[in-house]
C-alpha cells in the first residue's frame, strides 16, 4: 500500500526536518577532541605530584 | 371457492439423443434458448423444435473442453446460474488472431449472463436494452457513467458447444466495441439485423473457481485486464492529499524555526597572514553563544587572488575544554583565454558547526597558504536558518509521488496495450524521435 | 374488488381492480366483460403457449415501495419471439405493466403525454422521440399477435388481435411503450427493472431451481 508507506516516509522526512532545525544539525565532518590542553605545561609526558605544589623536585639530580 | 389460474407447464431440463448422431444431449433452459450444439459431434440443433432437427453440421478438429464445464452451477454474487453454452470467438489484428472464451449462464428467474474469459482476466456481463448515449468525442455515456472508447473488431465465432438464445454459428460474425470505465465494460455487437448492449464488471478468476467449486487452478493472468480496476486510482486522492499536507507542514516547520532563529553576529574579526611572521596561529578573544542547542555559521572571507589557503579550525569551548577541529579549504584563481574570461573557485567559505552547546568559546586558527601574504576576515554567526533544507525535504517528499505516478500510470499503460488507443510509453514520452507504426 | 359466478360454469371470478374490463374464468376460460350489474360472456379465450415464465397470477410483489399484485396477463408473439405483459394492480390504486421479454423486466404505467406523438409510419429504431420531456430512442417497432390472456385486464384482447407497438429506451434504462393498435395511441411510461428489485413473492416452482 503505497499511502501507508508515504505516510510513514513523509513523517520521517518531517520529523527530521525538525529536529535537525532544533538540534542545529548540519552534515560537517568535525573531529571532537577533548581535554584540549590548556597550556604547554599540561602535557602528558610531565609529571604532576598529587601532593601538591609545596616540592618543587620534578626528578633530575 | 376461488378458481386456481391453471398455468400452462413449465418445461423442465431435458436429455435426449443428439438427432444427428445419438450421443446424449441435455437442454438446461428449454424455451429460452433456441439451438444447442452437440458436443459430441457438433451438430447444432433446433431447441425449439420438438423434433430438434438439425441446423447446422460442423467438422469440430479440435474439440475444446471449456474450462468452466456445461452444466456447472455456481453462486455469483449471491446469484445462482448453470453454465449452459460455451463459445470461443475470435478476432483478427495485423493478421494475428485474438481468441477469447465466453460462457452463458442461465437462471430461470433472473435471466441470461455471460462470462468472458480473455488471458485470464474475466468479466461477468448481462444484456441490457437501455440505450447508451455515444457522444462526440468517441465515449459512450450510460446510467450516468462515462465510458471510454477500447476497441472495435470484427469478431467471429470459432467454436459452439451448449445452447444459446439464437442460432449460433460457427462463423458468424458481428462487430464488436467495448468501451471501458473500470470495473465495468460496456460492449455493444452489430449485426445486420440489430445492434445489442450489454454490460459487465471484472470478475476474479479465483472467485468463479470458488462459486462453481471447481478443481485446480483459473487460467494465469497475462497483463491487465480490460475492466480490471487499478489498485492505484483510488489510492490517487489520499496520496496527493498527503504530499500537499507534508509540503504544507514541512514549509511550516521551516518558517516557525526561521522566525526563532537568532542569526546572531557573535564575532568578527579581521587577519593578516605574513609568511615571513614566525607564529601564524591566531587564538580569539572568546565570544559567547547563547540560547539552546544550535548550529554556528562561520565565514572566511579572503583577498587570494589565484592561490589557495588551508585553515585548521577548532572550536574551543572554555569551560569544558572541549574542542572541535576542523578544516576548510579556500582557494580562488582566475584568467583569460581564447573563450574568454574564466574563475574558479571563491575567495570565501561558509561553514556549518552541528549541535553546539551553549557557553563560552573561542576560535583556534592555523592557515597554510601558498601566498606570502593575504588577509582573511572570520565571520561567527549562532543559530542560523537554514533554508536549503526545505528544498531537500521537498526532493523526498517528491519521490514517492513520482514512484506512485509511475506505476499507476504503467498499470494503465498494460491496460491499453491491445486496446485501438495504447498510450504512449515513459520511453516513447522521452525519446525524440517519431515512429509511424 | 368485486366477485362473480361465470355464467359458463358457475366457478367464482374476481375483479380486484376497479379498471379491469375483462376476466377470463380460471376454470372454462370464457372471456367475461364486466357490466353494470354483472358480467356477459362475450367468448373463450385461446389457450396460452407453454413458456418458460417464473411469474404466475397471484404472485405479489413491490415497486418503489409500494406493493403490488399480479392479476392478468396477456401473451404476445412476434416473427423473434413471444413476450408476456403481466397486469400489476398496485395498493395505490393504480393499474401498471410488468412486461416480460427476453429475460428483461420493465414496469410502466399509461401516462398522459404533453408532445404530440408521431405518426407510425415514421417509427423506426432510433428515431428520436421526446415525452413528457424525456429523451428516448426507439429501440424496435414490432407488429405481433395476441395469443391470448388470463386473469383480469383492463381491455379487451383475444387470440389473434394484432398489435402494433414501439419500444423507446434511454441511456438512463427509462422505458416507454408507444401502443398504436387502437385508434388512438396509448402511451406507457416506466423503466427497465432488476427482477430482485421486485422482491416477488408467489412464482412458480420451477423444477432443480
Amino acid at each position: 500500500m503505497m499511502t501507508k508507506v508515504y505516510a510513514v516516509v513523509g513523517a520521517l522526512v518531517l520529523s527530521a526536518l525538525g529536529w535537525a532545525h532544533f538540534t542545529g544539525w548540519a552534515p560537517t565532518d568535525v573531529d571532537e577532541v577533548k581535554n584540549v590542553p590548556k597550556s604547554i605545561r599540561d602535557n602528558p609526558g610531565s609529571y604532576r605530584s598529587a601532593y601538591g605544589w609545596a616540592r618543587p623536585y620534578t626528578g633530575a639530580k | 371457492m376461488v378458481a386456481k389460474p391453471a398455468a400452462p407447464a413449465a418445461p423442465a431440463a431435458k436429455t435426449l439423443a443428439c438427432t444427428s448422431c445419438g450421443a446424449s444431449l441435455t437442454v438446461r433452459a428449454p424455451g429460452h434458448t433456441v439451438s444447442v450444439a452437440c458436443s459430441a459431434c457438433g451438430a447444432v440443433l433446433d431447441a425449439q423444435d420438438p423434433d430438434f432437427t438439425v441446423i447446422a453440421k460442423y467438422e469440430q478438429k479440435t474439440k475444446i473442453k471449456p474450462d468452466i464445464p456445461l452444466g456447472s452451477r455456481g453462486k455469483l454474487r449471491n446469484e445462482m446460474y448453470e453454465v449452459i453454452g460455451f463459445l470461443v470467438r475470435r478476432i483478427k489484428v495485423e493478421g494475428v488472431y485474438y481468441s477469447w472464451r465466453e460462457f452463458l449462464l442461465f437462471n430461470p428467474y433472473l435471466g441470461m449472463r455471460w462470462l468472458t474469459e480473455y488471458a485470464g482476466h474475466w468479466v461477468f456481463a448481462k444484456a441490457v436494452s437501455g440505450r447508451p448515449q455515444k457522444n462526440p468525442d468517441t465515449t459512450v455515456t450510460y446510467l450516468g457513467a462515462t465510458f471510454r472508447h477500447f476497441q472495435t473488431a470484427m469478431a467471429e465465432v470459432a467454436y459452439v458447444l451448449g445452447e444459446f438464445p439464437w442460432r449460433a454459428k460457427v462463423g458468424e460474425t458481428a462487430e464488436v466495441s467495448d468501451y471501458v470505465d473500470p470495473p465495468r465494460v460496456l460492449s455493444s455487437e452489430k449485426t445486420a439485423e440489430e445492434t445489442t448492449w450489454s454490460i459487465g464488471d471484472h470478475i476474479e478468476g479465483a472467485y468463479l473457481w470458488e462459486a462453481f467449486n471447481l478443481k485446480g487452478e483459473p487460467p494465469v493472468a497475462r497483463g491487465v485486464g480490460i475492466a480490471q480496476p487499478s489498485p492505484y486510482e483510488p489510492q490517487a486522492r489520499p496520496m496527493r492529499r498527503m504530499f500537499w499536507g507534508f509540503l504544507g507542514a514541512a514549509v511550516l516547520i521551516q518558517v516557525v524555526f526561521s522566525i526563532l532563529a537568532q542569526g546572531k553576529l557573535v564575532f568578527e574579526q579581521t587577519f593578516a597572514f605574513d609568511r615571513t611572521r614566525a607564529n601564524a596561529a591566531v587564538v580569539t578573544e572568546p565570544f559567547e553563544l547563547g540560547g539552546r542547542r544550535s548550529n554556528v555559521q562561520i565565514d572566511i572571507r579572503t583577498d587570494l587572488s589565484n592561490n589557495w589557503a588551508y585553515f585548521n579550525l577548532a572550536l574551543i569551548n572554555e569551560q569544558t575544554g572541549r574542542a572541535l577541529n576542523f578544516g576548510r579549504n579556500v582557494e580562488y584563481y582566475f584568467g583569460r583565454d581564447s573563450d574568454g574570461s574564466w574563475s574558479e573557485g571563491a575567495k570565501w567559505d561558509r561553514v556549518y558547526l552541528p549541535s553546539i552547546e551553549s557557553g563560552r568559546y573561542y576560535l583556534l586558527i592555523e592557515p597554510e597558504t601558498g601566498a606570502a601574504q593575504f588577509t582573511y576576515a572570520v565571520e561567527v554567526r549562532r543559530d542560523v536558518t537554514r533554508s536549503s533544507y526545505l528544498w531537500y525535504v521537498l526532493g523526498l517528499l517528491v519521490i514517492p509521488m513520482l514512484i506512485f505516478w509511475y506505476r499507476k500510470r504503467s498499470f494503465e499503460y498494460k491496460r491499453w496495450a491491445e486496446s485501438d488507443h495504447p498510450m504512449w510509453s515513459v520511453s516513447d514520452m522521452a525519446s525524440d524521435d517519431d515512429d509511424d507504426d | 374488488m368485486r366477485e362473480v359466478s361465470c355464467p359458463s360454469c358457475g366457478a367464482a371470478v374476481k375483479f380486484v381492480s376497479r379498471v379491469s374490463l375483462l376476466a377470463v374464468c380460471g376454470y372454462c376460460r370464457a372471456t367475461l366483460i364486466r357490466r353494470d350489474l354483472d358480467v356477459e360472456q362475450v367468448g373463450t379465450m385461446a389457450e396460452l403457449v407453454a413458456d418458460p415464465t417464473p411469474l404466475q397470477l397471484a404472485a405479489e410483489g413491490s415497486y418503489r415501495g409500494v406493493h403490488f399484485a399480479v392479476v392478468g396477463r396477456i401473451q404476445v408473439q412476434y416473427d423473434a419471439g413471444a413476450w408476456n405483459e403481466w397486469f400489476l394492480v398496485f395498493d395505490d390504486g393504480r393499474p401498471g405493466w410488468l412486461g416480460e421479454a427476453a429475460g428483461e423486466y420493465s414496469v410502466s404505467f399509461e401516462t398522459p403525454v404533453k408532445e404530440p406523438l408521431p405518426d407510425w409510419e415514421k417509427l423506426e429504431p432510433d428515431v428520436d422521440v421526446t415525452l413528457n420531456g424525456v429523451r428516448y430512442v426507439v429501440a424496435d417497432v414490432r407488429e405481433a399477435r395476441v395469443v391470448g390472456g388470463e386473469g383480469e385486464l383492463p381491455f379487451l384482447v383475444a387470440g389473434g388481435y394484432e398489435i402494433y407497438v414501439a419500444d423507446l429506451r434511454n441511456a438512463t434504462n427509462q422505458f416507454a411503450t408507444l401502443d398504436y393498435s387502437e385508434d388512438t395511441p396509448r402511451v406507457y411510461v416506466g423503466e427497465v427493472v432488476e427482477f430482485a428489485t421486485l422482491k416477488l413473492r408467489g412464482l412458480r416452482e420451477l423444477p432443480g431451481w
